[in-house]
């Protein structure tokens, strides 16, 4: 008798549960971060970038394109990585066994042809590429999920087909006919007779399994397909040199692997510790099947013994008690009362404080903004922030700004004269190529006023003096397409449901030399324009959507260009936008802290804001009152900083509270926020997540932007722990969280599905819902605390 | 007979449909990623595609692809894409698998029949180190040893990327054969190893016929079953590793081509690529299953 413990089986036990042990303790063998980047290493005068070469400055193993150290990114990514093809490996493992043994059962019946016809089929997939499209469809920023799904739907197959053949032969064999001649069910043979024999063969297979789902993981990883997905930013923005370095947010080998794939020449240590990293485990794992397979042979140990369904039942047990207790101990459920404890009846008063006719729209730098700058500076105060730095709440900066002067007017004329109401039949459009001016002439319908070489809206038409009308999906800078083609002015027209209608935007005071006249029309104008030609504005943009649509989902049936739709009209318009000159004016974001108790954390830090401004009044005096967009964003800022505040004992991480000015003008506040920030310890690169507040207290329900997937996720589950539904915005980007977004810092707007009556007269305090404002904060506090306060 | 032959077919049928329906779904799915539509809107847009992949297909043609020239964007027909890149791969997996093939049943058949264990030892340690080699680790070791090479004694031993039907095929090639061959190998020891201790082995050789011919004549013939199958892995193991081989060499063939169709969203000409890709597996396979059946059927003396 040969021994039945060889050496692969140790070898490859060690090598496993070598990584696994080195994966689990790595906190304790190294406090270096794992995801730490290091622009340059100082050496007297001289600055090197990465990579650092292996043994260098401190580098066992060197250190990738982005500075961090490989050998504890390996270390870290050993708990990633096995535990990835961990998952992978039990879901192939229970698809594969169920519906393989439901074949190998009925061997020979319909339900066999069509699991094995399933079998036949899937192991002719290409396991690579079709792993990559629903790691694409079930969207890689969702992290481990996307791969463990899409890698188990790829490869159950081999255990199916295994586990079929396994039951085949077993199905025969006199001890079940035994078995069902005392009278056992099929079932009970299956389970008490059938199972325990499969488990040696189930065995000997996870572990090549494993093996193989590693070599994918590892192959994925070197065509750049990484947990999170990871992005590459240029890094020659320091003038050290060109290339980029590939960010990404989980230590995981084929991350490493991703990033050192390109740099094979000058950095191979990038990608071959990891290469090597992954060989050694699938070595561990090949040799450990195969020891497996030698032990089974030689000793055949009842493993139906070990594996009774005692042990089953008490597993399940064990696992579903730990489930179901978990969310209702750990730190995060012990937050859920400090987040009931958000006063949303007093947030709602400071909403209407801001939305106060006497704050006049709170215009950026009027005296209306002022005040309430003041407000938040005394509710700060009040609640004993500190101040940021200097010993004052405010961040004082100047902005440029522009104004209309006088109401801007838009008329027929000619025969059917007829002049049209300004905020109610259309708006002007302020900013880039858009500014004042007056104009007259015929309007030509040019459809999405797209401009390319290969097709051109503006094709048949004589835009040559006109005012051209763009109605429909469009692509590029049509405004700039409308001043190549000798256009005096640009009509765009909203549809009846788009999210933002006739609307006051503020005037972006920044302009490209060549400007037109802009203005934006509803549907009702448009049509009355196209009186006289029998066309209906509705049914044209619906063609060149469907056109659109067609191209974009359905390429294979567009054979050739389609004609555009435009043409001239006879209706004389004349529009007129009158702007005053670009000035200064001064302004302030308001801004207060919570240090951290815990001295590292306390380096890092969360930031709650949202902008304090409105669009102001118009010439003729019509106010726009703002206090959903956004008096009710600072207004919950204030009360989740004031829970905060009661609890700062325990807040780990460093807090800051802002309410921003000259959000409406371009996100200008926040910009001079984060510039501003950059020789400070809350620059961006210390900013753990940025969270933005717009538009609390109206109208449709509970939701969150999803810039940053993974913060989107945290926000879901702080929600889901206070019962309530957290959705997506449809307006991504477009607030005060893009700042920081731009600088790669997790950052995420929580607003409402629905805009309601925001930029118009109606935007008042009596539209406020208590209930949607008590949503916005509980969740905001808890996914706060969850993120700053817990271990 | 005529009954197994329609089988298959129906079968290399229903796996192209089945990848092309869920090629559909996944890129329908990942293009209108940002617009969060429900599950029933994302089937029923990739209802829509699927009824024109399969209505065009029906009229023999398979409508346009963007292509990934560096020109730019030109549109191309999706038939030329496809006759572009086939062969390309097709001739690389080709060779690889012949070269793992020839050069694993070679090794196997060495160890099996060597009466050095020093040698066996060694041959055996080899397969089992290849096949525990990443696809990637391999291919960088390769880039790099070529790159010495170069710098350090002048000798240019092979391109280390770019497409050519010349010497640019050595390294993919190399790559893509290694796991296989390392994999073939091994099963031909293990299936010869066993047959060359059966009785009817012992009897051949107490009938004092010469070794070679034992070993060619009757272990590798009652070999060739596992053989065949370890050749039909081989096949998937290659393909599966295609992109990676194709990415990293820049070989302009089927995984490069669909890399670049999955990230454009053309559920089309993914749809295509991939069906061709799974239709010649399934294709490759059954014909191996159909002669290990001749092989069995010899075994047995016709029975089967």
């Amino acid at each position: 008798m040969r021994r039945a413990i060889t050496w692969q089986l140790v070898l490859g036990a060690a090598i496993v549960v070598g990584w696994l042990v080195l994966g689990l303790v790595v906190p304790l063998l190294t406090p270096v971060d794992p995801l730490k980047t290091r622009t340059f290493m100082q050496i007297g005068t001289r600055l090197i970038p990465p990579p650092f070469e292996p043994g260098q400055y401190g580098y066992p193993l060197g250190s990738d394109s982005a500075g961090r150290d490989i050998w504890v990114e390996v270390m870290y990514g050993a708990r990633a990585t096995l535990a990835i093809a961990f998952v992978v490996l039990l879901a192939r493992l229970v698809i594969g066994v169920v519906l393989g043994a439901l074949a190998g059962w009925f061997a020979g019946r319909p339900a066999d042809r069509i699991v094995s016809a399933f079998i036949d089929a899937f192991a002719a997939f290409p396991t690579i590429l079709f792993a990559l499209l629903w790691i694409f469809a079930l969207d890689i920023r969702s992290g481990i999920t996307a791969f463990a799904i899409a890698l188990a739907v790829t490869g159950w197959w081999g255990f199916g087909r295994a586990t079929r053949s396994a039951v085949v032969a077993l199905n025969g064999r006199p001890f079940l006919e035994a078995a069902r001649s005392v009278g056992l069910s099929e079932l009970a043979v299956f389970i008490r007779h059938v199972m325990p024999n499969l488990l040696p063969i189930l065995a000997v297979s996870a572990a090549l399994e494993a093996s193989a789902i590693l070599l994918a993981l590892g192959e994925l990883g070197f065509l750049g397909i990484v947990v999170g997905g990871g992005f590459s930013i240029p890094i020659d923005d320091r003038g050290l040199g060109g290339g980029s370095s590939f960010i990404f947010s989980t230590a995981e080998w084929g991350a490493i692997l991703a990033g050192g794939r390109f740099a094979v020449y000058s950095a191979p240590w990038i990608a071959i510790v990891p290469a090597a990293a992954f060989a050694s485990a699938v070595f561990g794992f090949n040799m450990l099947g195969h020891g497996l397979r030698l032990l089974f042979d030689r000793a055949p140990v009842a493993l139906g013994r070990v594996f009774t369904w005692r042990l089953g039942a008490a597993l399940a047990l064990l696992y579903v008690v730990v489930r179901v207790v978990t969310p209702n101990i750990g730190p995060a459920a012990g937050y859920v009362p400090l987040a009931r404890s958000f006063d949303a009846d007093r947030a709602e008063q400071h909403a209407a404080y801001f939305g106060d006719p006497a704050r006049q729209g709170r215009f950026s730098g009027s005296p209306g903004y002022v005040a309430s700058a003041q407000y938040v500076a005394d509710r700060f105060r009040e609640m004993g922030l500190e101040p940021l730095d200097g010993g004052s709440y405010m961040q004082p900066f100047k902005q440029s700004v522009v104004h209309i002067t006088s109401t801007p007017t838009f008329e027929i004329v000619g025969p059917g004269a007829k002049p049209f109401t300004h905020r109610v039949d259309f708006s002007e459009r302020i900013g880039g190529r858009a500014a004042g001016g007056s104009a007259e002439g015929n309007v030509v319908y040019v459809g999405g006023g797209i401009k390319t070489p290969e097709y051109s809206d503006y094709q048949g038409t004589h835009p040559e003096g006109n005012i051209v009308m763009i109605a429909g999906p469009t692509m590029g800078d049509p405004i700039d397409a409308a001043i190549r083609e000798g256009a005096k002015g640009v009509i765009f027209v909203v549809a009846p449901d788009a999210p933002v209608g006739i609307i006051k935007g503020s005037p972006i005071a920044a302009f490209e030399k060549d400007t037109l006249p802009v203005i934006t029309v509803t549907e009702a104008v448009a049509n009355q324009l196209l009186a006289g030609t029998g066309k209906n504005i509705g049914d044209l943009r619906a063609t060149l959507e469907e056109r659109q649509r067609r191209a974009q989902q359905r390429p294979s049936l567009q054979r050739v260009v389609p004609d555009p739709l435009s043409f001239d009209t006879n209706t004389r318009v004349r529009l007129s936008v009158a702007v005053s000159p670009v000035e200064q004016v001064d302004t302030m974001n308001v801004v207060g802290m919570i240090r951290g108790t815990d001295a590292d954390r306390a380096q890092k830090f969360l930031i709650v804001g949202g902008h304090l401004d409105g669009v102001g009044v118009d010439p003729n005096g019509t106010l726009f009152p703002g206090a959903n967009d956004n008096g009710s964003g600072p207004a919950v800022v204030i009360e989740v900083a004031r829970v905060l505040a009661a609890h700062r004992d325990m807040l780990k991480n460093s807090f800051i509270f802002a309410a921003f000015a000259g959000e409406e003008e371009g996100l200008v506040g926040s910009e001079i926020f984060v510039q501003n920030s950059v020789t400070k310890p809350y620059r961006p690169e210390n900013v753990i997540a940025m969270v933005n507040l717009d538009m609390e207290g109206c109208c449709g329900s509970l939701a969150a932007s999803d810039e940053n997937f993974a913060l989107h996720d945290r926000m879901k589950s702080a929600a889901d722990r206070l019962g309530y539904d957290l959705g997506y915005t449809p307006l991504i980007g477009s607030s005060d969280q893009a700042t920081w977004i731009r600088r790669r810092v997790p950052a995420i707007n929580v607003g409402p599905t629905d805009l309601g009556p925001f930029h118009t007269t109606g935007d008042t305090v009596a539209t406020l819902d208590p209930k949607k404002i008590r949503e916005s904060g509980e969740v905001v506090v808890q996914a706060l605390l969850e993120l700053g306060a817990s271990q | 007979m005529f009954v197994r032959i329609l089988t298959r077919v129906l079968l290399v049928l229903f796996t192209f449909i089945l990848i092309v329906v869920l090629a559909q779904i996944a890129l329908v799915a990942a293009s209108t990623r940002a617009q969060h539509l429900g599950l029933g809107d994302v089937l029923g847009r990739a209802w829509e595609g699927t009824q024109d992949y399969f209505s065009s297909l029906l009229q023999v043609s398979l409508g346009e692809a963007t292509s990934t020239s560096i020109l730019g964007n030109q549109r191309r027909s999706m038939w030329d894409v496809l006759a572009d890149a086939y062969p390309k791969s097709m001739v690389l997996v080709g060779l690889a698998v012949g070269v793992a093939t020839g050069l694993g049943m070679l090794v196997g058949i060495a160890a099996a029949a060597t009466t050095s264990r020093r040698l066996r030892g060694a041959l055996l340690s080899v397969t089992v180190v290849a096949i525990s080699t990443p696809s990637f680790l391999l291919a960088v070791l390769l880039i790099l040893l070529s790159a010495t090479m170069v710098s350090k004694y002048g000798i240019r031993l092979w391109p280390s990327f770019g497409f050519g039907w010349d010497d640019h095929l050595i390294l993919p090639v190399i790559v893509l054969a290694a796991r296989p061959f390392a994999q073939i190998a091994n099963i031909t020891y293990v299936a010869l190893d066993e047959t060359l201790g059966s009785d009817y082995v012992r009897t051949a050789r107490s009938k004092g016929l010469r070794e070679s011919l034992i070993l060619f004549r009757h272990a590798l013939g009652n070999a060739a079953v596992p053989i065949l199958g370890a050749i039909a892995a081989a096949l998937s193991i290659g393909l599966s590793t295609l992109p990676v081989v194709e990415v990293f060499f820049s070989w302009p063939g089927l995984g490069f081509s669909l890399l670049q169709a999955i990230r454009r969203f053309d559920a089309a000409t993914a749809g295509t690529l991939l069906g061709a890709l799974a239709v010649t597996i399934a294709i490759v396979r059954f014909g191996l299953d159909a002669i290990a059946a001749r092989f069995v059927q010899a075994a047995t003396g016709g029975a089967a």
